[in-house]
């Protein structure tokens, strides 16, 4: 493949996820996804409870959040595109939501133990609207709970001027009211079905 | 010190209103993503489009509001890993244009006072063939 092509295939990849992924504006009303577009719920039997730091210093069990549909995902402080358009994401999930977001809780696991501390992680989400669960962890910890959901992370090795960069799982897992995973969101799923979804779930499929 | 890049980004502003509109590569969509001013990395999207008749690149990007500003390719498979690097020089075909978001972002490092939504930076974005331009990049809450 040519330079040429290899920049235009790129370029529609831009093009396409900036559509599908794009920024959404305050006055849309759109909140209904065709149905036969939803994708399906499953029933995974992987991932756990589990047990780690959060932003207040506490441990957290995730087991307390049962009746709750969890959003959890992996990602880290200094990350500056996909760990904060996750976050934004997930806050317009909440607005769709309305009042059934009270039975949600995102919680958000750092894959940078090292730099993530309970501070850093308290000071980050304090900038947010909507209510997270921000958890770190022993490097062993943070390893345990990523293997149990499948998430890889790996340091990069080349170095920005803002130092390492974390390469990860940048999936959004949907934990139903038992604890049951239900469902891998991937980065290109609007947000409008991820809260279709919850609204499904919350509803008791 | 604060004053003086503020007094920099307003002339640099004046200098875009006063004088855009004859350079090649035209951009537009220019956004910078609000952050928790704790934090000292965000990102940055807009995108090129090459109006002349000769292929070009984009080479770097500078701004007075970060220390330094590089370009980043950024990438998510089917399992949902998303791996980002530095990028070399990003290149705008004639005729073409290019998206720097999905799978391209500028990453702006360590603002050098206040950015906040509603305001403009200027990023001045350096071309290979073309020379330099500047635009200003709305910041965000999003």
């Amino acid at each position: 493949m040519n330079k040429k092509v290899l920049y235009k295939v790129g370029l529609l990849f831009a093009l396409t996820h900036c559509e599908s992924g794009g920024p959404q504006t305050a006055d849309e009303t759109v909140t209904t996804v065709d149905p036969v577009e939803l994708p399906e719920l499953k029933d995974l039997a992987f991932g756990r409870d589990f047990v780690l730091t959060d932003q207040n210093g506490d441990r957290f069990d995730t087991a307390t959040l049962r009746g709750k549909i969890i959003f959890l995902f992996f990602g880290y402080t200094t990350c500056p595109d996909a760990c904060p358009m996750t976050l934004s994401k997930l806050a317009r999930v909440y607005d769709l939501l309305g009042q059934e977001a009270d039975r949600v809780q995102t919680v958000y696991v750092s894959v940078d133990p090292d730099r993530d501390t309970v501070e850093t992680i308290r000071e980050y989400l304090s900038y947010y609207s909507h209510p997270v669960v921000g958890l770190t962890g022993t490097f062993q910890e943070i390893k345990d709970v990523a293997g149990d959901f499948g998430v890889f992370y790996s340091k990069s090795e080349e170095e920005t001027e803002a130092g390492y960069l974390v390469d990860h799982t940048t999936l959004v897992y949907l934990i139903d009211g038992k604890g049951k995973l239900r469902y891998l969101s991937h980065p290109e799923d609007e947000p409008e079905v991820l809260a279709a979804l919850a609204r499904k779930v919350l509803g008791g499929a | 010190m604060r004053m003086s890049r503020r007094l920099a980004n307003l002339i640099s502003l004046v200098w875009l209103v006063a004088c855009s509109g004859s350079h090649p590569i035209e951009i537009e969509h220019a956004w910078i993503r609000e952050i928790n001013p704790s934090q000292s990395v965000t990102a940055g999207y807009l995108t090129m489009t090459n109006t002349g008749q000769t292929d070009d690149r984009l080479v770097s990007v500078s701004t007075a509001a970060y220390r330094v500003v590089e370009l980043h390719t950024m990438s998510v498979d089917d399992r949902g890993v998303m791996k980002m690097s530095k990028s070399g020089p990003i290149a705008v075909s004639a005729g073409e244009s290019v998206a720097l978001r999905g799978s391209y972002h500028l990453m702006l490092i360590e603002p050098q006072y206040a950015i906040t939504a509603g305001n403009d930076v200027p990023l001045t974005l350096v071309f290979e063939k073309s020379g330099e331009t500047t635009v200003a990049a709305r910041v965000r809450n999003e």
